[in-house]
């Protein structure tokens, strides 16, 4: 889908992997995908804040929820 | 100066081979109309020409032939079914093969038999990749018009996209976290799996995936039917592809009041009761994390969508001047030099789902500045394209409607009675609805709303719920008893364990009789001694 050496730059190579890892669906992945070639340094790197943000927050949610879960199988058993 | 387009210097060898995708024979469904490309990992398209896609053949195959370098290649297919929002890879890997070097000059391989539009656009382009990508004269204003025209419909459609995402943000992160919490729930199901030391390692590799336990439970109903207890017969043997959910109103169905035996027996070995009570309840928590957690998220969202509006302004911007000099200079022709196109061929799929009407190829913003500015009265063009706008996706269209001005929505009935389309009730409301009684009655019976406490208490309701087929008695404790050790017998045997020489007995009575029955509708997580606590982590 990209150029050979798109990938070889490191900010690409993790820009990417980012986009792949975050909460997305389909869609919007693969838009973001298929756009990243065609974004200059400074959306890049906006893009690479955002998607840093919305990993973290994500999977703190995903911690609350698993402990949410765990006191709830527990009080189930007590 | 252009880049240098082609990666190839000419010592390097070339065969001509061909490419071939047979859907039929690989399994895979690939509609009609589809379109299906070769993507490698090269700058540019290594293969001269570049149709760019694999041509269907009268048997249904797709092929390519081209000139390709000699020596390895790692490739992949790319389908494109029409009308889709993009494209799928039939086979997750990479596929392998070795193009031949036959050591002779390209040109004379020729192209093999039955490959005339390949042979036809070879003609077209004198086989030179440079002109498809441009070159230091710049190509004719048509074809980048056609590319730049695309790249914008493309971009366009995309924006739409993440503005309506933006507005649902918080309902597509629990359902993600729902999706977590389920696989979460799922791994520890199957740690309890493999601790039980009683199974062989055969039987524990089984029960500890989902698809595992629907076909040991099948295997038990289909073993039941067979034997024909339980009141089955040997024809209500189930097969073919099923969901859990399906499969759970078959055997209810059949079952009918050996259901509850099925279910705790079963349970017992894979436990599935527990399994589903706490798929409930991460339902339940999902549903719980409060609105104030994802605020973060729908800002974020936000904030992605301004980034592709920017985004969407500078490209257009860089490549409205479509002066061939002009584009080529710019970021868009480096870009399509260095092989962009092909990402940008599948862009034109989602935009193509939208075309049909050029109001919805400039994007909701452009469409409001251009009316308002211009002081026509679009009214007419409101009525028809409303009438387009309701064939797409219903979020899509309605997105698209709540930029447009007050006085043209007034105006048109469709799109009034678009817009105050009720949504579909829900079944927590039902109870509080104003229903008939009868249809109330209708739902309780089908076990879908609970009943409240105090309606067991009303002589009628206590009728109507007695009216349930299931009336224990001596006769029915005999028959259950056979039905028990029919079952046990039955999922030994699925499970290739020994059979239990004498009848287990059952140890706490089963939830059959009327009254319980009525509090364990929906998701019943019954609490039988005989099931194995999964370890919580």
């Amino acid at each position: 889908m990209f150029p050979s050496d798109f990938l070889s730059v490191p900010q690409n190579a993790e820009l990417c992997s980012l986009v792949i890892l975050a909460p997305f669906d389909e869609g919007e992945k693969r838009g973001w995908l298929e756009l990243l070639p065609l974004m200059d340094d400074q959306e890049k790197a906006i893009l690479l804040g955002n998607l840093q943000a919305e990993i973290a927050d994500f999977a703190e949610l995903e911690r609350m929820g698993v402990a949410e879960l765990d006191r709830r199988i527990r009080e189930l058993r007590s | 100066m252009p880049p240098p387009l082609s990666a190839e210097a000419a010592p390097e060898e070339r065969a001509s081979a061909t490419f071939e995708f047979d859907p039929r024979a690989e399994g895979i469904d690939v509609p009609d109309g589809s379109t299906v490309f070769l993507m490698c990992d090269h700058t540019t398209p290594p293969w001269k020409p570049d149709p760019g896609f694999l041509m269907r053949g009268a048997s249904g195959k797709y092929s390519l032939t081209a000139e390709f370098p000699a020596g390895p290649m790692e490739y992949k297919f790319f389908v494109n079914p029409p009308g889709s929002h993009g494209f799928w890879v039939p086979e997750g890997a990479n596929r392998t093969r070795e193009i031949a070097s036959t050591g002779a000059a390209p040109e004379t391989t020729g192209a093999p038999e039955g490959s005339s539009a390949v042979s036809s656009l070879r003609e077209r382009i004198g086989g030179d990749v440079q002109s498809i990508f441009g070159s230091a004269h710049g190509l004719e204003g048509g074809d980048r018009k056609k590319q730049a025209e695309a790249l914008h419909r493309g971009l366009a459609t995309f924006g739409e996209r993440l503005r309506e995402r933006a507005e649902t943000r918080d309902e597509e992160v629990r359902i993600f976290l729902r999706n977590d919490l389920h696989a979460e729930i799922d791994e520890r199901h199957a740690q309890s799996i493999h601790e039980r030391r009683d199974f062989t390692q055969e039987t524990r590799n089984t029960l500890s995936t989902p698809e595992g336990r629907l076909r040991f439970r099948v295997n038990v109903f289909n073993e039941l039917c067979e034997a024909e207890t339980c009141g089955l017969k040997s024809k209500d043997q189930i097969s073919g592809r099923l969901t859990e959910t399906s499969f759970l109103q078959q055997a209810q169905k059949a079952l009918g009041r050996y259901w509850p035996f099925f279910d705790r027996i079963c349970s017992s070995y894979d436990g599935g009761n527990i399994a589903r009570a706490f798929h409930g309840m991460a339902d339940e928590v999902a549903k719980t994390i409060p609105e104030v957690a994802m605020e973060g998220s729908k800002k974020r969202a936000r904030e992605r969508f301004l980034l592709q509006q920017r985004m969407q302004r500078r490209i257009t911007s860089e490549t409205k001047d479509t002066h061939a000099e002009v584009m080529h200079a710019g970021k868009f022709a480096k870009f399509l030099a260095e092989g962009g196109d092909l990402a940008m061929k599948f862009m034109v799929a989602p935009a193509l789902l939208a075309s049909g009407h050029p109001i919805l190829a400039f994007g909701a913003w452009n469409f409001r500045g251009f009316t308002e500015a211009s002081g026509r009265d679009f009214g007419n063009a409101i009525e028809k394209a409303s009438k387009v706008l309701l064939r797409l996706p219903g979020r899509a269209a309605k997105g698209l409607f709540k930029l447009l001005p007050e006085k043209w929505t007034s105006k048109s009935e469709t799109l009034k009675s678009w817009l105050d389309e009720p949504s579909s009730p829900s079944f927590e409301k039902v109870g509080k609805a104003s229903l008939p009684w009868s249809v109330r009655k209708k739902l309780f019976l089908r076990g879908l709303v609970p009943l409240p406490a105090i309606a067991e208490h009303i002589p009628y309701v206590k009728a109507v719920v007695a009216e349930r087929p299931l009336r224990p008695g001596e006769a029915a404790a005999e028959q259950n008893a056979a039905a028990e050790t029919a079952i046990q017998n039955a999922c030994r045997t699925a499970l290739k364990l020994p059979a239990i020489s004498s009848p287990t007995p059952s140890v706490r009575s089963t939830p059959t009789t009327p009254r319980t029955t009525a509090k364990h509708v929906g998701h019943p997580p019954s609490t039988s001694a005989s099931s194995p606590p999964p370890s919580a982590a």
